[in-house]
């Protein structure tokens, strides 16, 4: 089997932290994950992740921070972010500043599969 | 003269030869002040002589005569010895005298001479008899009944052919009436100079040309110069800058035109500050119109100059007070038609300032509305009666102004009464209060509804975390038990963190419900109708955007329900949204949304919500009010949970219920003059 692609998930809340991966694994995808976007950062897998599930607001540097400091970088890395917040109108920002997805929790996972094989540019599945 | 007749021819002779020098001597110019000899003295030589020249030639009874006539002349005369001593004196000056010869000739002993005059008497007489000079001197001799009265005595000695002193001839002369009249100008003079130094002004003259001459005492210490400083044009030196030239030309022009006047000017006082003072100028002309003397008095007016200048100061920012304040003011006789308005009072009306006043135009421009109140009160007022007032005015252009004003009565002329008053435009307050109120309420309406919504979403956020993680979980349980083989370890590890976070869940909503129990409950007496007349307000935007066809029953008279305002406001808020969202994918249909209050046989207050929305089902109907039951896509479910919370706090039920036509109905009922809701745990979940 080739090298499964590498999903980082970088969110605050341990039981997101807690079931997302396992999720993923399920669809056949690597999983690495971080309490901070400054923890991210600080890893050696930036390179290597081929999808960043994102949450939005964090204390600390928040999702969109951490955007534009990947952009800064020069790591282009397509982003799902996910948010427990209701505010729908901030998806179309996010998107037309470059991500491929906003998530609002709790979302099924039709929707975040859907969601991560679009950023890994795998078509539908 | 009886010793006349004793005398030996020849030295009539001799008399009358010294009586012609004598006479030489004193018509010379130069003895007399007056420039000639007096009259009388002239007369009595002259008396002399002839009755000497008469006795010397013939010695007939016209000597008799003679003596009689030297005897009734109008004068005291005296002749005496070369050595002073006295003796022919003539009958008046014993008369006058009241004595003997032979008492007058001690008169250096007696009181015949004033006491005060004897000393001076005494060396005067003593000089001219030893130096052989004439004598002149006033002193006061008594009369015989005691009074002293003042005399000139002349004493001129007549010399012989060898030059010596022969006789003393003396004339006593009344002088009394003279001195007492010179004792009464000198006092005079002196109470005129008191007087023209008393007066509180500074007073002077000067001379025809205008040179200053005399300045009072005054003046002289106003200035702080001496006289000789002062005089002619000195004391210009203390007139202010400013006013020097002014003054120097207007006191040119009195002179010229010969004219009484007065102007104005600042003088400098002896410490060097200047004060305002009138001066005025009158002058003074002899018999033939020509002036002789200018006389002039300068009044103090530093006082009524600041006095002036603080009324003007007062008078502008009285004025300013005004118009600042919108305040006009005005002193009206009523009956007789006559105002006098302030600048304010005729911006207010926008009357022309300065134009003619009167009531009929005030009330021509008076509020139609407002007119009957107006003419009453103008009635009462005309009776003398204080009055206050509260009308509106239409000005040109059709803004309305609103006027308040308060007149009193404070005298009566010719028995009309004269009022004094105050008017304000409170247009501006009266707008800005009626803002005011409104923006108040809307706050209040706002800050509520606020804290509810934020407190909704902050709930939302919190409980939006544990559900992710229960669907994500039992998602991945299930594909971990559908693999081949299944992966039942990974499967009782989600199934343990979904317990956890439903766990988690719950303890949002058990927090939330605490949350509502703990809160202070602001119980109040409340009008449903007025409660939910608010939420109206408020939702009407959002009515308007959403285009629906909205309808309110409130009930006018509704029994009062002790509650908690807000949280009863959020369950109608709630009802509304839930209508608002049911009906949002109607397009065939008037969105039809009916709030409606009412009360119950049974002293229940209903409010009811209906729309014409999607409806609902009846598996729908048992689960409506259960935590997380939604229809929505990105519904919650927490709303009508917590709406029955509230309502079951407040002993009321809530429920939903179907109705003829698409749509649903949901309604709440609370009794009314309930005591405090319940406590925590007395509700059913």
């Amino acid at each position: 089997m080739a090298m499964r692609a590498l999903v980082s998930v970088v969110d605050d809340d341990e039981s997101v932290r807690e079931s997302l991966p396992d999720m993923l694994r399920q669809f056949g995808l690597a999983t690495a994950t971080f309490a901070s976007a400054e923890a991210f950062l600080a890893s050696d897998v930036i390179g290597q992740t081929k999808c960043l599930i994102l949450d939005l607001r964090m204390p600390g540097m928040s999702g969109p921070e951490l955007q534009r400091e990947l952009a800064k970088r020069g790591q282009q890395i397509p982003i799902v972010f996910i948010t427990a917040s209701g505010d729908k109108a901030i998806r179309a920002r996010l998107l037309s500043d470059g991500a491929v997805e906003c998530l609002f929790k709790p979302f099924g996972e039709a929707a975040l599969m859907g969601a991560v094989h679009a950023a890994l540019g795998w078509g539908e599945t | 003269m009886d010793i006349l007749t004793n005398f030996p021819a020849e030295a009539f002779t001799h008399l009358r030869v010294a009586l012609d020098r004598l006479l030489g001597i004193l018509t010379r110019p130069g003895v007399w002040s007056a420039g000639t000899a007096p009259d009388d003295l002239r007369a009595v030589l002259d008396v002399f002589i002839e009755t000497i020249g008469h006795t010397e030639t013939t010695d007939d009874p016209s000597e008799r005569e003679s003596r009689l006539i030297i005897d009734n002349i109008p004068a005291l005369v005296g002749i005496l010895s070369p050595s002073g001593e006295v003796e022919i004196l003539n009958h008046r000056m014993l008369e006058y005298f009241g004595k003997r010869l032979e008492e007058i000739r001690h008169w250096e002993e007696n009181d015949i001479i004033h006491p005060e005059d004897l000393p001076h008497v005494i060396r005067a007489f003593g000089r001219s008899i030893e130096s052989g000079e004439s004598l002149d001197y006033e002193a006061r001799l008594r009369r015989f009944d005691g009074a002293y009265l003042w005399f000139q005595v002349r004493g001129l000695p007549a010399r012989d052919a060898t030059g010596r002193v022969a006789r003393w001839y003396f004339l006593v002369t009344d002088i009394d009436t003279l001195k007492r009249a010179e004792s009464v100008i000198r006092a005079s003079e002196q109470d005129l100079k008191l007087i023209i130094d008393t007066i509180p002004a500074l007073a002077w003259s000067a001379r025809p040309d205008g040179t200053a001459e005399f300045f009072n005492q005054h003046y002289l210490e106003y200035l702080g110069l001496s006289e000789t400083q002062a005089r002619d044009w000195g004391w210009t030196d203390a007139v202010h800058p400013e006013d020097l030239d002014a003054l120097k030309e207007t006191w040119r022009h009195f002179i010229g035109t010969q004219a009484a006047g007065e102007t104005e000017a600042r003088l400098r006082r002896h410490d060097g500050t200047y004060r305002w003072f009138l001066f005025r100028a009158n002058p003074l002309r002899d018999s033939h119109g020509a002036i002789v003397k200018w006389y002039g008095i300068n009044t103090d007016i530093e006082d009524r100059k600041q006095a002036e200048a603080e009324l003007r100061r007062a008078y502008d920012s009285f004025t300013d007070a005004q118009r600042l304040s919108h305040t006009g003011s005005f002193i009206t006789d009523l009956v007789g038609d006559d105002h006098n308005w302030s600048e304010e009072a005729y911006r207010i009306f926008e009357f022309a300032p300065g134009s003619k006043v009167s009531v009929q135009m005030v009330q021509d421009i008076i509020h139609p509305d407002d007119l009957p109140s107006f003419q009453s009160m103008i009635a009462r007022a005309m009776t003398g009666e204080n009055v206050t007032f509260d009308f509106r005015i239409v000005i040109s252009g059709g803004a309305v102004k609103h006027v308040r004003g308060v007149a009193h009565v404070v005298e009566r002329i010719a028995g009309r009464p004269l009022f004094i008053g105050a008017l304000q435009d409170v247009t501006g307050s009266r707008l800005a209060e009626a803002a005011l109120d409104r923006a108040r309420s809307e706050l209040a309406h706002v800050a509520r509804v606020t804290v509810v919504s934020a407190l909704t979403a902050s709930i939302a956020h919190e409980v939006n975390q544990p559900l992710s993680g229960i669907i994500t979980n039992a998602g991945t349980c299930l594909r971990m038990l559908a693999a081949e083989p299944p992966d039942v370890d990974g499967a009782r590890e989600t199934a343990k963190r979904t317990l956890r976070d439903g766990t988690r869940a719950a303890d949002v909503i058990a927090r939330l419900r605490a949350l509502f129990s703990r809160r202070a409950f602001t119980l109040e007496p409340l009008d449903m109708s007025d409660v939910t007349r608010e939420v109206i307000a408020l939702s009407l935007g959002e009515l308007h955007r959403h285009h629906i066809a909205f309808q309110a029953e409130l009930a006018s008279t509704l029994p009062r329900v002790i509650g908690d305002r807000i949280q009863l406001q959020q369950v109608i808020l709630n009802l509304l949204r839930n209508a608002l969202d049911a009906m949002d994918g109607v397009h065939d249909r008037p969105r039809q949304l009916l709030i409606k209050t009412e009360h119950d046989a049974d002293r229940q207050v209903r409010v009811t919500v209906r729309d014409a929305g999607a409806g609902l089902t009846a598996e729908e109907m048992p689960k409506l009010f259960d935590p997380f039951y939604t229809t929505k896509l990105d519904g919650m479910g927490i709303g009508l949970s917590v709406s029955r919370s509230i309502i079951e706090r407040h002993h009321g039920r809530i429920w939903a219920e179907a109705h003829d036509g698409p749509g649903a109905t949901f309604a709440f009922a609370i009794p009314a003059d309930t005591a405090a809701p319940g406590r925590p745990g007395d509700t059913k979940v």
